[in-house]
């Protein structure tokens, strides 16, 4: 979506950085597929690159391309002047038109990290990329997970189902078979959504794949599949894409080993507790916790759980600069 | 296990079921169009250069009886003899590279189509034959057994001779018409509907210099150009398929080659056209077939997607070997579930993705105060598709600030008598009037 970077501060957003720590710490596995330093990071930074700043720092991607969907000159000075490294290169444009214009012979990462609900732009974009990636690429989709209110504003209109609305998005020869309006609630159209997206992923796929000979047929296993929360309800999903002699280089990834690895419809849902800094660092003191631990920290037992399934990967925030 | 002892269950087709069953869905014009494919293979033979100056087909419609006559070198015996008649395209059989009729069906299809009997004349370097045949006694004709023969005859036929070239050609006549076909054959939009179908399928012959006619009237030809200045380039790219991935062979290669642009706004003309071994089978596509209705139909709005009358996009597939083309047997469109087509249409999506988006930001622009892409439109200039050079993407002019439109529309919908009463209070004759004077009136009390 243009523009949201102008509504959304990225940085105060605890469960996608939690979300992108834990990708860094997957996406480090993939050297047994080449030079880490040599892949390439596609991604939509908006003004802040917090994923690009991330990731090089972690994982030293040099060849980096933000998408901006900004297409005023004034404006897109602002994202060239906010640029944290000269290896992060901008391309303004949808990313349907700017992923066309990018060579695909390198081994990527790509995370099309939409703000904006899952539509038939967001599946085309989907299947370019799956058509183009080499093996060892990444493929990670981020997507609204909710179906707009069907309360219209002026009340004049007939509101929309749920399933009509999601017809509307995707398509009616998208939407799995049988799906009721009833399916279309709270966290299940996130799962709805996923199963979209790896139809869609096996169906190019099997287009791209007839043009393959055996032993060089791409293969694409889903490693993650977040769900959070930091306003709207969101969901990632993504994984890999591979040549099918090259699974025991899958293999010797070991991403199966992250406690945040989802290869099928579970989600793994990054809840962020909230607590104060004291109590963080009381429960730090005490990790591992045993049992009898959560009985002496007068805090819910749930807010503690969540610190220390998150507390690697946690955020702090703090005012500076002068405030 | 077969029992030797039992009868054996004879499932051969009669011929009425056969002569049925391709005829059917199949339509006149494709039919006829399907007989100028086999004249211009005969060209491709006798012209492997591709210069095709001084050749020509002639077609005549009249309510009796139908004519295709060629002097594009004629059907060599042994190929009559062997193949052309044979239904189906026989294992060995000689292939012209690059050629258009390779499905074995198309002439026969046609002469079923059109009547009941026909007549083919046909001089070659080396022959001169001539096969007539009467359908309905050709559907009674059985062996002494009773079994149905499947057979021609040549009714007269010279070989080892030597023609020159002038000589050489082929008429072929069908007479009597089946009383349908005489019908159409007698409306004067038929003929233009076929002119039109010819004049579409054939374009890149007629440009080599073959000269096509229908009752006497020459076809003209327009070969299909795009737009193009310093800022305003379409898209080219070129991908090679292999058939069979597991089993490579160069001669059964498929190479596409996509343009994406635009051209002059005529919503007609705008969409996917689709051109195999340069036989157009598919026109100003805007359907699925092509991804138009999933690119386009992002936003759904009443608006009839007249910013998109300027798209058009050539998808151009050749291949040595016509059968690797995803093409159907009438060559009326795609076989979309070709694989080979499936891929290149992914493509074909991201390349038309370009260009839409460029048509929305032209049609964005039309409200504002900019004429930026207005301009380069403008001062562009068509050019035939050969003459464009590569281009992954396609290029217009970007970055530069856009002012956003300065007024918008908005309307109400309220009940009849508020909106008098409103009238009457503004003292304006219209609704539309006293909607806007209702909103300067909220203006000019709320806004600072």
């Amino acid at each position: 979506m243009a523009g949201s970077y102008q509504r959304i501060d990225y940085r105060l957003r605890p469960a996608k950085s939690v979300e992108r720590k834990m990708l860094a710490d997957a996406f480090r596995k993939l050297s047994e597929f080449g030079r880490l330093d040599a892949y390439r990071y596609i991604g939509f930074g908006s003004l802040y690159f917090m994923d690009f700043v991330l990731f090089h720092k972690l994982l030293g991607f040099k060849s980096m391309v933000s998408i901006e969907n900004e297409e005023d000159a004034t404006k897109q000075r602002r994202f060239d002047y906010n640029l944290p490294y000269k290896h992060v290169k901008m391309e303004f444009g949808s990313s349907s038109t700017v992923l066309p214009r990018l060579p695909w012979d390198v081994r990527s990462i790509v995370w099309l990290d939409y703000d904006g609900r899952l539509n038939r732009s967001v599946l085309q974009d989907i299947a370019y990329v799956v058509s183009k990636a080499v093996s060892g690429s990444m493929l990670l989709i981020s997507a609204n997970a909710s179906l707009p209110s069907s309360q219209t504003e002026d009340g004049q209109t007939a509101s929309r189902k749920p399933l009509d609305q999601l017809e509307a998005q995707i398509g009616l020869e998208k939407i799995p078979a049988g799906l009721q309006d009833s399916d279309l609630a709270g966290w299940n159209v996130a799962k709805i959504l996923r199963s979209v997206i790896d139809s869609e992923i096996a169906d190019t796929l099997v287009t791209v794949n007839r043009t393959r000979s055996a032993g060089a047929k791409l293969v694409y296993r889903q490693l993650f599949n977040f769900h959070y929360q930091d306003g709207a309800r969101m969901l990632t999903v993504g994984g890999i894409l591979y040549d099918e002699g090259q699974e025991a280089n899958l293999a010797k990834c070991g991403f199966n080993q992250l406690d945040f690895f989802r290869d099928g419809d579970m989600p793994y849902k990054i809840e962020t507790p909230l607590l104060t800094y004291k109590e963080m660092r009381r429960i730090d003191t005490l990790i591992p916790l045993e049992a009898h631990d959560f009985a002496n920290i007068p805090i819910p037992e749930s807010e503690i759980q969540k610190y220390i399934d998150f507390y690697r990967y946690l955020p702090h925030f703090a005012e500076t600069e002068g405030q | 296990m077969a029992n030797p002892a039992f009868p054996v269950i004879d499932v051969s087709p009669t011929k009425e079921f056969f002569i049925s069953v391709i005829t059917r869905d199949v339509t006149l014009a494709d039919a006829i169009n399907d007989l100028v494919d086999n004249c211009i293979d005969g060209a491709r033979r006798l012209r492997p250069d591709g210069n095709y100056q001084g050749l020509t087909i002639e077609m005549e419609l009249t309510d009796t009886q139908f004519t295709i006559m060629d002097n594009c070198g004629g059907i060599p015996y042994d190929v009559a003899y062997q193949y052309a008649f044979k239904f189906g395209r026989a294992a060995g059989a000689p292939s012209t590279d690059g050629s258009i009729g390779k499905f074995g069906v198309g002439m026969k299809r046609a002469l079923f189509k059109m009547g009941s009997a026909f007549e083919l004349q046909s001089t070659s370097e080396n022959s001169k034959f001539k096969v007539n045949v009467d359908v309905e006694k050709w559907k009674r004709l059985t062996d002494i057994d009773g079994k149905d023969l499947w057979e021609f005859e040549f009714s007269e036929l010279t070989t080892g001779a030597s023609f020159p070239e002038d000589e050489r050609g082929t008429i072929l006549t069908v007479y009597p018409l089946h009383s349908a076909i005489s019908e159409e054959f007698k409306l004067n939009t038929f003929a233009n509907r076929l002119a039109d179908s010819l004049q579409s399928s054939h374009e890149q012959s007629m440009e080599n210099g073959l000269e096509i006619s229908v009752n006497e009237i020459q076809l003209k030809h327009r070969l299909a150009t795009l737009l193009v200045s310093d800022q305003v380039r379409p898209l080219k790219i070129s991908l090679n398929y292999p058939l069979d991935p597991d089993h490579p062979d160069p001669a059964k290669d498929v190479t596409a080659t996509i343009y994406a642009g635009i051209s002059e706004p005529n919503l007609a003309a705008s969409g996917w056209y689709v051109i195999c071994n340069g036989r157009q089978v598919l026109r100003s596509d805007k359907s699925r077939v092509t991804g138009w209705d999933e690119t386009t139909n992002e936003v759904r709005t009443p608006k009839a997607h007249y910013q998109f009358s300027r798209f058009r996009g050539y998808v151009f597939f050749e291949s040595k070997d016509a059968e690797s083309l995803p093409w159907n047997t009438s060559k009326s469109g795609v076989s979309s579930e070709s694989r080979i087509y499936q891929s290149a249409k992914i493509e074909m999506i991201a390349a038309m993705r370009q260009v839409i988006d460029f048509l929305n930001k032209l049609d964005t622009e039309s409200d504002s105060e900019d004429t930026l892409l207005q301009a380069a439109v403008e001062k562009s200039k068509p050019a035939k598709l050969f003459s464009i050079a590569p281009s992954i993407s396609f290029v217009f002019p970007t970055g530069t600030p856009t002012s956003q439109p300065k007024s918008t529309r908005l309307s109400f919908i309220k009940p009849v008598d508020d909106v008098n009463f409103a009238k009457e209070f503004f003292e304006v004759s219209t609704a539309a009037l006293a909607g806007g004077k209702a909103f300067e009136y909220f203006l000019a009390r709320e806004k600072d």
